[in-house]
């Protein structure tokens, strides 16, 4: 990623940075070289990094002294409630370890239907796989927007069909508009639902248009790509109706260069500790009695999908290059196989459940193993069952 | 005179706010609540008026128009429980109601709405948050243990399994390796919580969530209060009752109580009060303040001769739903906890 060269003397707006004292800078992790790749830092092409300096060079832009910037309303609420941006995904991330997720797969393929329908799960508490409950969001509104077109789209009485009509290819949501940019986040603020757990953990997962993700998989993008490096997961979203209809090769060969783009990352990254999930979205299209999803165990092996298989050839041949790298699961999903007020989703929190089991692991400390003496007795001797595996 | 506790009430569009105050101010000036008293009138009784006349003519208050403010400071003496030897309490009640949009309008006008007014709710000793459900969604008649896995699902898509006479799989036994609680057993917190919905079956509607927008005020409000996102505050010092207002035209919940409609119909905003406040410091009511539908013309008749039949319910631990005539119980329980929940009070003459 290439960026301005920063101000000489240093400047950063993160309060715990220490590199303009010629310390460390406060996310080192991330980058190799903060003085070159560090969005943070203030640099030469005059941009500031926060509002102060923006009023400042402003003022100098107009070269009006006396033309002071509006003060900030202070009747605004705390925060806009739509997709974070990327000055509120900055701030988030400053005040905890936030899991970043990528929800990535091309135009069309389910990824906002997929968001809306895991919302939809998680607001009631049908997500038996995921050992979390909702704490928080600073998307509800973004949110609430997009469930108020699912909820006219149930209710509209001219389509002709009854609730428990199968949705097919029919379009949900409205595509997301690539104006909204690259970083375009949903908030989520999970709890452990383990009484002993008390953290609250912040998961960011993308809202992004599907063109920037076809555009990355031909030609590399640098800011597509220094985006990904800071994700910890994946979620590929792959059209397993498209897969198995006229354009399926072109679907399937769109994919495997996605997933190709996220094994790139591997190289640049190699001990960094990520997932993916591979999720096949609207399998409702493509089952029937024949044609049921294999067993969890056998989802690895590409045979086992069936005729979903037989077009996704080289789908799991980039599979097989990442596995190595990096832990990969897939997974049938279902969205909106129904209208809502006509059934519901399937195998929609399972992705999320696998990428939080690899984001949030948590070692346990080893359990001490003390030797039972030979010959003891009593409740000595009890103690040795438990130190069988 | 103690400082004066300030208890702050929510709600969106006709919740029953209004009612409510109305009910209760009508019995506080009859002095019919026997923990609560009336010590002093306002300066300006206005507001007290605007809600209790209509009721006195069978009526229902008129809802708050929009912009509308409505606040209540009485002087009160409180009595936490009945035949307590603590003494009573004076308490400077401070309660405004407000134009039940006015929620909906910060939620979706962001730039401005978040007053000095909301900030000073924000920093209430105690929340009664008003629900009134749009619909009384009909009570989930499930089988006993019938989690489908999801395998069972996909054959229900595929339309290979019939829902209504598969049997579930059984899971597998729950182990220390998946929680404490999977192996020890509940434990005593987990007999206050509110219940969890039963799994939905394959062909069940998806409920979409009615409750953003008093979730994200709840969020302001916490924000306000430098409350960090899952951060429960001290027990004690912030409750929240949860009322579910027009509780008598819910009869088939009756029996279960507030807690387990509002577990089965808002789990979202149940799960985020697990996550941001004490068991103990939230507590569900049912709640009914005038006791029947006042536009029912032969319950209106019977309230006008009989008098107020208001009552709230609710269910504390695992023991049955209890009742009470005496409507200050939720907002008696918001300043004082457990000890002001007394079942089958009786109300003064």
């Amino acid at each position: 990623m290439s960026l301005p060269p920063a101000i000489e003397p240093l400047r950063c707006t993160n309060p715990d940075c220490l590199l303009p004292e010629g310390g460390a800078c406060a996310r080192a992790a991330e980058f190799d070289d903060p003085t070159l790749e560090c969005p943070l830092l203030a640099r030469q092409d005059g941009l500031a990094q926060d509002l102060s300096q923006l009023q400042e060079a402003l003022r100098e832009r107009l070269n009006d002294t006396e033309d002071k910037p509006p003060l900030p309303n202070t009747d605004a609420a705390p925060w806009s409630g739509r997709h974070l941006d990327e000055h509120t995904t900055e701030q988030l991330l400053w005040r905890s370890p936030a899991r970043v997720i990528a929800v990535m797969g091309p135009h069309n393929a389910g990824k906002t239907s997929y968001l809306a329908s895991l919302f939809l799960q998680l607001s009631n508490r049908q997500c038996r796989q995921l050992p979390y409950r909702f704490a928080s969001s600073q998307s509800l509104f973004g949110m609430h927007e997009i469930l108020d077109k699912i909820r006219a789209w149930d209710q509209s009485a001219d389509r002709g069909t009854a609730a428990e009509e199968p949705v097919g290819q029919r379009e949900i949501i409205a595509h997301t508009p690539k104006q909204s940019g690259l970083l375009h986040f949903m908030h989520l603020g999970l709890r452990p639902a383990a009484h002993s757990d008390n953290r609250h953990i912040d998961v960011l997962l993308s809202d992004v248009a599907g063109e920037y993700f076809t555009e990355h998989a031909s030609r590399e993008n640098p800011e597509m790509q220094a985006f990904l490096a800071r994700c910890d997961g994946f979620l590929i979203v792959a059209d397993t109706g498209k897969l198995v209809g006229k354009r399926g090769r072109q679907h399937d060969a769109e994919i495997a260069r996605i997933i190709r783009r996220v094994t790139d990352l591997t190289k640049q990254a190699p001990a960094r500790k990520r997932a993916v999930a591979l999720c096949l979205c609207k399998y409702d299209l493509v089952v029937d009695q024949d044609h049921l999803p294999p067993a969890p165990e056998q989802r690895a092996e590409r045979t086992a999908w069936g005729p979903v298989g037989d077009r996704a050839r080289k789908i799991w041949t980039a599979l097989d290059q990442l596995r190595p790298a990096m832990p990969v699961r897939i997974f049938p999903v279902s969205a909106f196989p129904r209208r809502p007020s006509g059934g519901q989703p399937v195998g929609v929190d399972a992705p999320l459940a696998y990428l939080m089991q690899h984001l949030d692991a948590r070692t346990p400390w080893p359990r001490p193993v003390q030797p039972v003496p030979e010959g003891c007795s009593s409740f000595l001797a009890m103690r040795r069952w438990s130190d069988q595996p | 005179m103690s400082d004066g506790k300030i208890l702050a009430l929510l709600g969106g569009p006709a919740s029953g706010k209004s009612t409510y105050l109305g009910a209760l101010a009508d019995a506080l000036e009859d002095g019919r609540l026997a923990q609560l008293e009336l010590v002093g009138l306002p300066g300006d009784a206005r507001a007290l008026e605007h809600l209790t006349e209509p009721l006195l003519d069978g009526h229902y208050p008129q809802r708050t128009k929009a912009g509308q403010r409505l606040d209540i400071d009485a002087h009160l003496r409180a009595h936490p429980a009945p035949n307590s030897a603590a003494a009573p309490v004076d308490v400077q009640l401070r309660v405004g109601d407000y134009d039940g949009e006015e929620v909906e309008r910060l939620f979706r006008d962001r730039a401005r709405g978040w007053s000095d007014e909301w900030r000073a709710r924000a920093s209430a000793d105690g929340l009664l948050l008003f629900l009134r459900p749009r619909a009384i969604r009909p009570l989930v008649r499930t089988g006993g243990g019938d989690q489908l896995s999801e395998a069972e699902r996909w054959q229900y898509l595929a339309g290979v399994l019939d829902t209504q006479t598969a049997r579930p799989t059984p899971g597998r036994p729950p182990s220390i390796e998946d929680s404490p609680e999977a192996a020890f057993g509940p434990g005593e917190l987990l007999d206050e919580e509110i219940p969890a919905p039963p799994p939905a079956r394959p062909g069940q509607p998806v409920h979409i969530p009615t409750v953003l927008a008093v979730i994200e005020l709840l969020q302001f409000m916490r924000h306000a209060r430098g409350l960090a996102p899952g951060e429960r505050p001290a027990p004690g010092t912030m409750r929240v009752a949860i009322l579910v207002a027009a509780w008598d035209a819910a009869s088939e919940w009756h029996k279960r109580g507030a807690s387990v409609y509002v577990g089965e119909t808002m789990p979202l905003l149940v799960d985020y009060l697990w996550s941001n406040f004490h068991e103990r410091d939230v507590l569900c009511f049912g709640l009914s303040s005038t006791g029947g539908d006042l536009n029912d013309p032969d319950y209106r008749a019977r309230y006008l001769d009989d008098g107020a039949r208001g009552y709230a319910t609710w269910r504390a631990g695992t023991s049955n739903v209890e009742r009470s005539t005496d409507l200050s119980v939720p907002l008696r329980w918001a300043l004082f906890g457990d000890p002001a929940l007394v079942a089958q009070d009786p109300a003064r003459p």
